[in-house]
């Protein structure tokens, strides 16, 4: 049927397989806004909560959306890099709370404060040192090992507070939760830098593609010569200090403790930030710019729920529904990536 | 036989079934009949549209134009599961057995007999009759992972024809096998052929298509180039000249003056090997030959740093290699292919220009050097002919072949002085293991030493200046110059070959 002359168009067909690859004329529109999905949904929800409060588009309301993005970007970031690796951290919300307390302790103590973010920062490494040794050396699941964790800090947090609050007044620990220059509030500059700082550490440093290759294969990441053990307990480090970094930024920003900070649907929140901005629960796939994107977007939910004239009983309800629209429109999106 | 049956209506016929994504092609329009009683063997090499043309049979993929006919009925618009019920069955390429779950269990999952619980007692009867139907001994309660390779393939055999599955296609099922496992595969594979059960047969390997095939069918390019009633009509050659389009001309090395010696080993021991003592002159390339558990490849990952040897001591080039990790032993220049692609060899979302340099990342003032990455992407496309158009696409995406060559330029961008290519071919097409054994040639002339392990024995003394034979984790003997051949080779493995006899729990 098929005359032996096929050598002669060959070659046509490998050129037709490899246009097939790589152009997706016909899909490249698609794909561009299933990638940027995230931000197209930060712009349908901007304009949804504008619409029924015009108060939410104002510069002020915009810094306070940016003041809340910051404390959630860290913890949210903390959780993601341990969702590269294949594991999750579920101990970032305990770790913000010890971190935190510890440091009001000490500053009632007469420390000064600078020594104190040192302290409060070394608390969420060593903690995260703690999460990393179990998991890598112990060979500990990390989603149990991190949740007894976190709920021991919880309690610990209860422990050092007594349930009262412990008031902050040191200005060289407040500043950058407190601080303004003009009428613009500092806190901001810390989003904008460790997402900076995060972009250039995963995308282009030796230990971010390490990270990305053992969270995308482990077995095949160590016969490349990468010690895995390694890199995983240096990731659980990295979220406990990211997760420290924001018990500072949330104490400093509410200008004390209590037994309640950090409470509540925060964790659950800095694990959807990720995944609605594309990080895989598997590993090894994830860009810090969905990331981003995620952070953000959940913040505006959040804080467009507040102003927009939703009953309080109401408002956890909408919230749960967005996330799972986030997620839903991330599904048809990676759907559409495989067949491709 | 056959001749009086395939005048009649074929068990299964393809007309004019053709698919296109987009303006490409995945398969050009095709007839194929299959004759019932017949093993027909496919043939082609990755890409060639053997997937797709499976896939449209069993019904997972719908063709863009064309008919497929089972005894002359026209089933095209039928499903998966339709198709399922009259008896056609597709086993997959990579179709694993559930190991911690029994025989039985395997078997009947997830139909299992009874009322709301399961009826252990029924279970084991009908477990039972299916594998006594297939002419298959196995012990109903041992767990799946337990048994033998080939009695683990020969279970999801089962599996696919439970409940009359009367045309069976299965897809490479002989990946891992060693020679005595594929021969007991295919002493069975008989037998139900001559009780009337049809094959589709689909493979990379020419004598195994000869071994059991008979009618037979090539695609190149998503074209049928080819097909007959008796594949033993044609030759080896014949069929791989068909397989790639040009005659693939079979590479065998001509052995090249030893060197300095360049590895020397003494001593070692490892798990599951040991004590083990040679050495390698630079510019040769050794054989490990040996049967799974004899200690090749146990040896082999030893050297690599992926089985830390206990004791021993193994010099590259007079400096002593400490191979406690993949790093330590990569330092000192020893590089290792790993046999399984998919779990230890690539990491699925990477770019394949990071890929090539996975762990091994090229820095400037710390951080990645992008330009030195994408060099070395080129220098390794053109030097491994590598089809990739962009170099940020991921691995995952790439044909078994294509991964292959990545994984192998990645060993050769560390510049190695020994190299440990652990079944190179396994997988990989006719014309790209050519194109591999060229490459590895060329490389000892600049004094790379090279250890091949390969469970496919004709390619091994071809390609070889030096077996080293193992037993029971140790060095039993060594076949070089004239005795190197593929008899003698089998003979040595013979010791474990002909005491093989199924599963013993």
């Amino acid at each position: 049927m098929t005359s032996p002359t096929t050598r002669d168009d060959a070659p046509a067909t490998v050129r037709g397989r490899a246009a097939a690859t790589t152009g997706r004329p016909r899909g490249r529109g698609l794909d561009l806004v299933l990638d940027n999905v995230v931000w197209l949904l930060i712009v349908v929800f901007a304009l949804g909560a504008y619409a029924l409060n015009p108060f939410f588009l104002t510069v002020a309301n915009l810094q306070n959306v940016l003041v809340q993005a910051t404390t959630f970007g860290f913890v949210a970031l903390a959780v993601a890099v341990t969702l590269l690796l294949g594991e999750i951290d579920l101990s970032v919300i305990g770790i913000l709370g010890v971190a935190g307390a510890t440091g009001a302790v000490l500053m009632r103590h007469g420390v000064p404060g600078l020594l104190a973010v040192v302290v409060v920062l070394a608390v969420g490494a060593l903690i995260g040192l703690v999460n990393g040794i179990c998991i890598a050396r112990f060979r500990m699941n990390s989603l149990i090992e991190t949740l007894a964790m976190g709920l021991a800090l919880g309690g610990a947090v209860l422990a050092i507070t007594k349930g009262q609050t412990i008031t902050i007044s040191s200005p060289s620990y407040l500043w950058l939760g407190q601080g303004y220059v003009g009428s613009w509030p500092v806190m901001p500059v810390a989003l904008v830098l460790l997402f900076a700082v995060f972009a250039v550490v995963l995308q282009r440093t030796r230990w971010g593609r390490r990270l990305y290759a053992t969270g995308g294969n482990v077995r095949a990441a160590y016969a490349s010569g990468i010690d895995t053990d390694r890199v995983r307990v240096q990731t659980f480090v990295v979220s406990g200090l990211l997760a420290g970094a924001a018990g500072w930024l949330t104490t400093a920003y509410l200008g004390g403790v209590n037994s309640t900070v950090g409470s509540n649907n925060l964790l659950l929140y800095a694990i959807a930030a990720p995944v609605i901005g594309g990080v895989s629960l598997l590993g090894g796939r994830g860009h810090i710019v969905g990331m981003l994107g995620g952070t953000l977007l959940l913040t505006i939910v959040q804080v467009g729920l507040q102003i927009v004239n939703i009953s309080a009983y109401y408002v956890a309800i909408v919230g749960g529904v967005m996330i799972f629209l986030a997620v839903l429109v991330d599904t048809v999106r990676v759907r559409n990536q495989d067949r491709a | 036989m056959t001749e009086t049956t395939t005048a009649a209506t074929p068990l299964l016929e393809v007309r004019g079934v053709s698919k296109r994504y987009g303006a490409a092609w995945a398969l050009h329009p095709l007839d194929l009949s299959i004759s019932e009683g017949s093993v027909h063997g496919l043939l082609g090499k990755n890409g060639a549209g053997k997937s797709t043309l499976m896939g449209i049979i069993a019904g997972s993929t719908t063709p863009t134009a064309g008919q497929v006919l089972f005894r002359g009925e026209d089933i095209t618009g039928k499903s998966l599961a339709q198709r399922r019920e009259l008896g056609i069955r597709l086993l997959p390429q990579h179709a694993d057995v559930l190991p911690h779950m029994s025989v039985t269990e395997n078997l009947l999952s997830p139909n299992y007999p009874g009322r709301g619980l399961v009826n252990v007692r029924a279970s084991r009867r009908a477990a039972g009759e299916l594998l006594e139907r297939y002419d298959l001994r196995l012990p109903l309660d041992a767990p799946a992972g337990t048994l033998a390779l080939p009695d683990q393939r020969k279970l999801g055999i089962v599996k696919t024809l439970a409940g009359d599955g009367r045309l069976a296609m299965l897809d490479e099922p002989t990946t891992a096998l060693s020679r005595a496992e594929r021969a007991s595969l295919f002493d069975w594979m008989r037998q139900l052929n001559a009780q009337g059960q049809t094959f589709v047969y689909i493979s990379h390997f020419n004598n195994e298509i000869h071994e059991v095939c008979d009618e037979f069918t090539v695609l190149r390019d998503a074209r049928k180039v080819g097909s007959g009633a008796r594949v033993r009509d044609l030759t080896s050659a014949q069929l791989s000249e068909l397989v790639t389009g040009a005659g693939v001309e079979e590479f065998h090395r001509v052995p090249r003056p030893g060197g300095e010696v360049a590895v020397r080993v003494s001593g070692l021991r490892a798990r599951g090997a040991g004590p083990v003592g040679f050495e390698i002159a630079a510019g040769e390339i050794v054989g490990f030959i040996g049967l799974p558990g004899s200690g090749a490849q146990e040896t082999a990952r030893a050297l690599a740093g992926l089985n830390p040897p206990t004791a021993g001591e193994v010099e590259v080039h007079g400096h002593r290699v400490s191979c406690r990790s993949v790093a330590s032993a990569a330092r000192r220049g020893i590089a290792y292919l790993t046999p399984d692609r998919i779990g230890e060899g690539v990491v699925g979302p990477a770019s394949v220009q990071e890929s090539l340099r996975l762990g091994n990342w090229p820095v400037k003032r710390r951080l990645l050097d992008r330009a030195a990455m994408r060099s070395t992407f080129e220098t390794y496309r053109e030097r491994l002919s590598l089809r990739v158009h962009d170099p940020r696409q991921a691995v995952s995406q790439l044909s078994g072949g294509n991964q292959q060559k990545v994984l192998l330029g990645r060993l050769l961008a560390l510049n190695p002085r020994l190299l440990i290519l652990d079944e190179p071919t396994l997988g990989i097409d006719v014309g790209t293991k050519e194109e591999v054994h060229r490459l590895v040639d060329e490389l000892t002339a600049d004094g790379v030493a090279v250890v091949v392990l390969a469970y496919d024995t004709d390619e091994l003394v071809r390609v070889v200046d030096r077996a080293i034979s193992f037993q029971n984790g140790t060095i039993a003997g060594e076949l070089s110059g004239a005795d190197l051949t593929t008899d003698n080779v089998l003979k040595a493995l013979e010791h474990r070959a002909t005491t093989y006899a199924g599963s013993t729990t």
